[in-house]
């Protein structure tokens, strides 16, 4: 009892200490750069935002959406394993996503359900309804590195994409994608403390800013880790880009994960209703 | 085995006119709506081997097997919108036990029609619907009635018929429930291990409702999620699941199923990494004639129970992919002479997110007044694609001079009955 109050009553004094520490001490790390420097890096890091700005408001207004998704996971022994997941997804305001995960394959999870309700700045809500235990339960959201259903993309790569979550710089231009065309390089690191990753490094092109390629690297070792390769890029609504196929090859162990996107379809209607918690426990 | 034979018998009852009459409307009503999905199906076939550690006094076998065949299987209809609007669900069951006919069963854990509109429901037929907040015990959880035969543990439950009518949006629900046909508690059957020295008379069981086990008791729950809480109260008032049992003559215990009014009090907090659990009741309503309060050993017209504990995960500690929670549950009951009155609960969890979606477990609840522990270690993995392995060890630890313990003990009873378990289910 005194040890679940105690570990209660210190929780939110080291978080206002965090906080302390960025306040009193990330104006002293700036200002050892000159201010040539300074007004430089900003200048980099409002460019690259400007264009994740924009690129996250073209991605505006698809209502909703569903689809069947596809893992092939290859190890790097040649042993290969199929999963398959439908899911649907509700557009809310300014980030706030509800999705849907429903998995058939493997058989042993079919019928397990997971419900994300995403924030755009606070921590996302999850439940799982697990078929076995006949229960809907709540889960942290933190559990970022783990590796969903055993591939090599992790909880953290199957997030919804939350532009206030992250700090962004603009490292340059090259070409990318297919045919090969113009991109940005921007590097994005995340604000959240429980995150796998030092940085990401991706390739978007400047035409309709979709991301071809993002390498991510290790928040433990600093080195690069992953790298995914997204394509077969498909026009949806005549405005929504998609791509059709991401390929997540780890840099170590050389496995990768191949994810398909099959019957991707938008706005369909779907009720809210579908996305609540109560809705999971239906199924009981 | 004469009662074995007589189950087999078709006699008319109640409860298969009610089901008919839900299945009936629930077809008629939903072919009215517009497009029907295909059948979801999921079905599985599950072998279990249990090897007891010692050998009983009293009980002539050290092992038993088990094969059970469960089946769920699911039809929904939608509306000219694409919404949801009716679903049919069945999930029978069946299995046989190699040594105790009470573990063996053919059963329903659903068979119900749910009608559902944008911000109402009604769900109704068997349902088997978990209340649960904590992990160590479920003390709201109350609809369904416990086989305790199949599990120490009180997880697995009895499938309830209801009539379940609810109201919700995305901030709150509010449900009531009638539940009719009433169903006895499942106990270890006199050959079986993993029971106490008394046997357990399910024939003469005893109600305190002049109906016996036709009334019709009836339960309400309020819902309510706001930012990272979520509240539930709830009560019930119906004939208890839970029986007293008292001695009604030397080495027989009866159950005898009191009508009771419980209070139901849920909380989960979430905040960052950490969920703050709760679950409190109030039980009341013992107006039972004194000797039968003095054979139970139950004094109190009224009594409470809270357990309250967190689960936390972890960052990545050895390995990165791993997901790690620690589970903390402290448990507590106004009748301190009850099992689990003044007990801690610990436990790990382990997630290997590997391709073979392994997991470990371990649990241990200790009783603090008696330095008892109930120790259970649960491994699980995927073999391939199809197929799942499950390895189970319990240990019931009560020391002590033996014998002159045994009144007094919570798992006394059990301390013979330490086991190791492995079931291989195959899902198709």
């Amino acid at each position: 009892m005194d040890k679940i109050a105690f570990m209660c009553n210190t929780r939110p004094p080291s978080l206002i200490l965090f906080v302390l520490l960025i306040v009193l001490f990330g104006p002293m790390l700036n200002s050892s750069l000159s201010a040539q420097e300074t007004s430089q890096a900003v200048s980099q890091a409002s460019k690259a935002y400007a264009i994740m700005a924009e690129s996250d408001k073209r991605d505006i207004g698809w209502q909703d959406s569903s689809a069947n998704m596809t893992m092939i996971i290859r190890r790097a022994d040649g042993r290969e394993v199929r999963r398959e997941v439908m899911t649907k997804t509700l557009e809310g305001d300014v980030g706030k996503d509800k999705s849907l995960l429903f998995f058939s394959k493997p058989l042993d999870v079919k019928g397990t359900i997971f419900l994300t309700h995403s924030f755009p700045l606070a921590s996302d809500k999850q439940w799982i309804y697990l078929p076995s235990q006949n229960r809907v339960k709540r889960i942290s959201s933190k559990r970022k590195t783990g590796r969903f259903m055993g591939s090599e993309f992790t909880f953290e790569d199957m997030a919804a994409f939350s532009l206030e979550k992250n700090n962004y710089l603009y490292l340059g231009e090259t070409k990318c994608g297919e045919p090969l065309q113009p991109c940005h390089i921007i590097e994005t690191r995340s604000n959240d403390p429980y995150t796998g990753y030092e940085k990401t490094i991706s390739h978007i092109d400047q035409a309709e800013l979709r991301s071809w390629k993002i390498e991510f690297y290790s928040r433990r070792t600093g080195q690069l880790a992953k790298q995914l390769t997204l394509s077969n890029y498909q026009r949806y609504l005549d405005k929504f880009w998609r791509p059709s196929q991401l390929k997540m090859v780890n840099m170590i162990s050389k496995s990768e994960t191949v994810l398909q996107w099959q019957d991707q379809k938008f706005n369909l209607g779907l009720a809210d209703s579908e996305f609540r918690k109560a809705a999971l426990e239906r199924r009981q | 085995m004469d009662v074995k034979y007589k189950r087999a018998v078709y006699h008319y009852r109640p409860i298969d006119f009610f089901l008919l009459s839900v299945f009936a409307i629930g077809v008629l009503n939903a072919n009215t709506s517009s497009a029907a999905s295909a059948i979801e199906t999921r079905q599985s076939i599950s072998v279990e081997f249990k090897q007891f550690i010692n050998s009983s006094a009293t009980i002539d076998h050290d092992n038993d097997g088990s094969l059970s065949w469960q089946g769920n299987y699911r039809k929904s209809w939608q509306n000219n919108q694409g919404q949801l609007t009716n679903e049919l669900t069945i999930a029978p069951i069946l299995r046989y036990n190699s040594q105790d006919n009470q573990r063996s069963k053919v059963d329903f854990k659903s068979l119900n029609w749910n009608y559902i509109q944008p911000n109402w429901e009604l769900r109704t037929g068997i349902r088997t619907i978990s209340w649960r907040t904590t992990e160590a015990v479920n003390l709201v959880d109350i609809i369904n009635q416990a086989d305790a035969s199949a599990n120490v543990d009180d997880e697995d439950k009895l499938g309830q018929a209801m009539l379940n009518w609810i109201w919700l949006n995305d901030t709150f629900s509010f449900e009531l429930l009638a539940l009719p046909f009433f169903r006895e508690r499942i106990f270890p059957g006199d050959e079986a291990r993993l029971r106490g020295s008394y046997t357990i008379n399910t024939d003469r069981s005893e109600y305190e409702s002049s109906a016996g086990s036709n009334r019709i008791d009836a339960a309400m729950r309020l819902v309510i999620l706001h930012d990272q809480w979520e509240v539930a109260i709830s009560h019930f008032s119906g004939t208890s699941r839970e029986p007293i049992l008292f001695s009604s003559h030397s080495q027989e215990l009866t159950p005898f199923y009191p009508i009771i009014e419980q209070t139901g009090l849920q909380l989960e907090y979430a905040a960052e990494n950490w969920l703050w659990k709760l679950e409190a009741i109030s039980r009341g309503g013992f107006n039972l004639p004194a000797e039968l309060m003095l054979a139970s050993g139950q004094q109190l017209h009224r009594y409470s129970s809270a357990a309250l504990g967190f689960e936390v995960t972890l960052p990545p500690l050895f390995n990165s992919n791993f997901d790690y929670s620690l589970l903390a549950e402290y448990l507590w009951d106004q009748r301190r002479n009850t099992s689990l009155a003044n007990d801690a609960f610990i436990g790990l969890r382990i997630g290997f997110n590997d391709v073979q979606g392994s997991e470990f477990l371990f649990g241990s609840i200790i009783d603090l007044d008696r330095q008892e522990y109930l120790t259970f270690i649960e491994h699980s993995y995927r073999n391939n694609s199809n197929g799942k392995i499950d390895l189970t060890v319990r240990l019931f630890d009560a020391p002590g001079n033996a014998l002159s313990r045994a009144a007094e003990t919570d798992f006394f009873e059990l301390h013979n009955d330490d086991y190791v378990a492995l079931s291989y289910t195959q899902y198709f």
